[in-house]
């Protein structure tokens, strides 16, 4: 069950900074 | 308690969100390099991001109790491994990203020919695949545990310090002093953690030693190891929880091995561990004679009813070994004279093997506790459970009226029992929260 926090943890995280580095691409892009 | 503990553990995600996102926000910050195409910018923040997740496995692994408090040291470790996994997938797709949009990057494989800025990149990014590869199949390739934890650091170190080198060679976004002094911090932040990891801890540590009294032979090929604290007075941890044992060599050769506290809490005079004899060090235990010097890193660990006073009853689910663990809550609370219903269910393999088999028998006259063994080689004319710890037998001992937080549930042993016990528990309906497990393969 705790490796399961952890599971959705890092999930959680992943997707967000993909997330921000897609929005970062953008900004930063011509 | 609760509250405050998730309150935290929302806290150090967003602080380890911040930290991984810090490189994109610099870039950002004032003015800013030329801007490029999307998908090479996109290529660009992943491997950034993924070289900041990188030197934060540091820190988690620097064993900051502030940070796994909320947590439990287990969840953090976990953490560790499958963070490192999208790690591992950012900074891959860093390259590939430009090798697929822009195929004549391809060359910068050459390490022969490639530019010093392609060569620091290319190398550290092998280094993060071995670094994982020994760690994912350490025991398949029959990789010594000392052995594995000297590379994992030096290749740790290497990637980090080759990703480093390569941003700085590229250095298409070092354009301004403000810049290029964020990064200083970046980089001095992370050196300061190495030095921390590697010298003031061991350092810290060495000025607390501990002493060997005495090593007792239990039931089970196991070795109960009793310490006492030199010039300081001891360490107070919970019951349940684990240390960081440093024997035959000082804290600085970093060739420690994590064992549960098996002694009260009640008593920090007095220290003990009950270890099994299992593997090169743990063999070595019972060869340990009084008056030795060792060193303890702890405690850690959320495994514990203290995280949990308020429950009306505990049920204790033990493999073997894992009894360890539970032997420090019973005595603690055999030591404060808590009266609340406790259940052991404890899982051996045969009668002559179940460790503290006694001193278990005697604390049912100072514990309202029942104890349920579970052997599977029962001798001729055993009455109790046979077999291993099922569905069926859970149903049985497992409290069937229940409220959330009303009955909390402590498993340990070896890794096949816990994971059927714990598939065990979901199905006969236990709330998640309500069962905790304590994983001695950690590493």
């Amino acid at each position: 069950m705790r490796q399961r926090i952890s599971t959705w943890l890092t999930i959680l995280i992943g997707v967000i900074t993909v997330i921000f580095s897609f929005i970062f691409a953008v900004l930063q892009s011509r | 308690m609760h509250r405050k503990k998730t309150l935290q553990g929302v806290f150090w995600i967003l602080v380890y969100l911040l930290l991984t996102l810090a490189p994109l926000a610099i870039i950002l910050a004032g003015p800013r390099p030329e801007g490029r195409e999307l998908w090479r910018e996109f290529s660009v923040a992943l491997g950034f991001v993924g070289l900041a997740m990188m030197a934060l496995q540091f820190v988690l692994t620097a064993r900051f109790k502030t940070i796994k408090s909320p947590y439990g040291a287990d969840v953090v470790y976990y953490f560790h491994r499958q963070i490192s996994l999208v790690t591992f997938a950012l900074i891959l797709a860093h390259p590939l990203l430009l090798f697929i949009f822009a195929p004549q990057t391809l060359r910068l494989l050459n390490i022969f020919t490639a530019p010093w800025r392609a060569r620091a990149g290319v190398t550290a990014l092998v280094a993060l695949a071995v670094l994982i590869a020994i760690s994912i199949w350490r025991k398949q390739i029959k990789l010594e545990y000392n052995r594995w934890r000297v590379w994992h650091g030096l290749l740790a170190i290497a990637a980090v310090t080759l990703a480093m080198m390569h941003i700085l060679l590229v250095g298409h976004y070092m354009n301004t002093p403000l810049k290029q002094a964020l990064w200083l911090g970046y980089g001095l932040f992370w050196v300061f953690l190495l030095l921390y990891v590697r010298l003031i801890k061991p350092f810290l540590l060495q000025r607390k030693p501990y002493e060997v009294v005495k090593t007792v032979q239990e039931r089970g090929d196991s070795w109960t190891l009793v310490l006492k604290p030199i010039g300081h007075p001891g360490m107070s941890f919970m019951p349940g929880q684990f240390a960081w044992l440093t024997a035959w060599a000082s804290p600085f050769s970093d060739q420690e091995h994590p064992f549960s506290f098996s002694s009260s809490a009640a008593c920090t005079e007095q220290l003990s561990f009950t270890i099994k004899e299992r593997g090169d060090f743990t063999r070595k235990i019972k060869e340990m004679s009084p008056g030795q010097r060792v060193y303890l890193d702890g405690p850690f660990g959320a495994f514990s009813v203290d995280r949990h006073p308020h429950a009306n009853q505990y049920v204790f689910i033990a493999g073997g070994i894992g009894i360890s663990p539970m032997m420090s809550m019973l005595r603690t609370l055999a030591d404060r004279q808590d009266q609340r219903p406790l259940t052991l269910i404890y899982g051996n393999r045969d009668w002559e093997s179940v460790t503290f088999r006694e001193e278990i028998e005697a604390f049912q006259s100072r514990l309202n506790l029942k104890v349920v063994h579970v052997l599977e080689n029962p001798p001729e004319g055993w009455k109790g459970e046979s077999g291993l710890i099922t569905y069926e037998l859970l149903e049985r001992y497992v409290p069937s009226e229940r409220n959330r937080n009303d009955c909390e549930i402590f498993i340990c042993g070896p890794k096949p029992m816990m994971d059927a016990v714990e598939t065990a528990l979901s199905r006969l309906g236990v709330y998640m929260g309500d069962y905790h497990s304590e994983r001695f393969d950690l590493v």
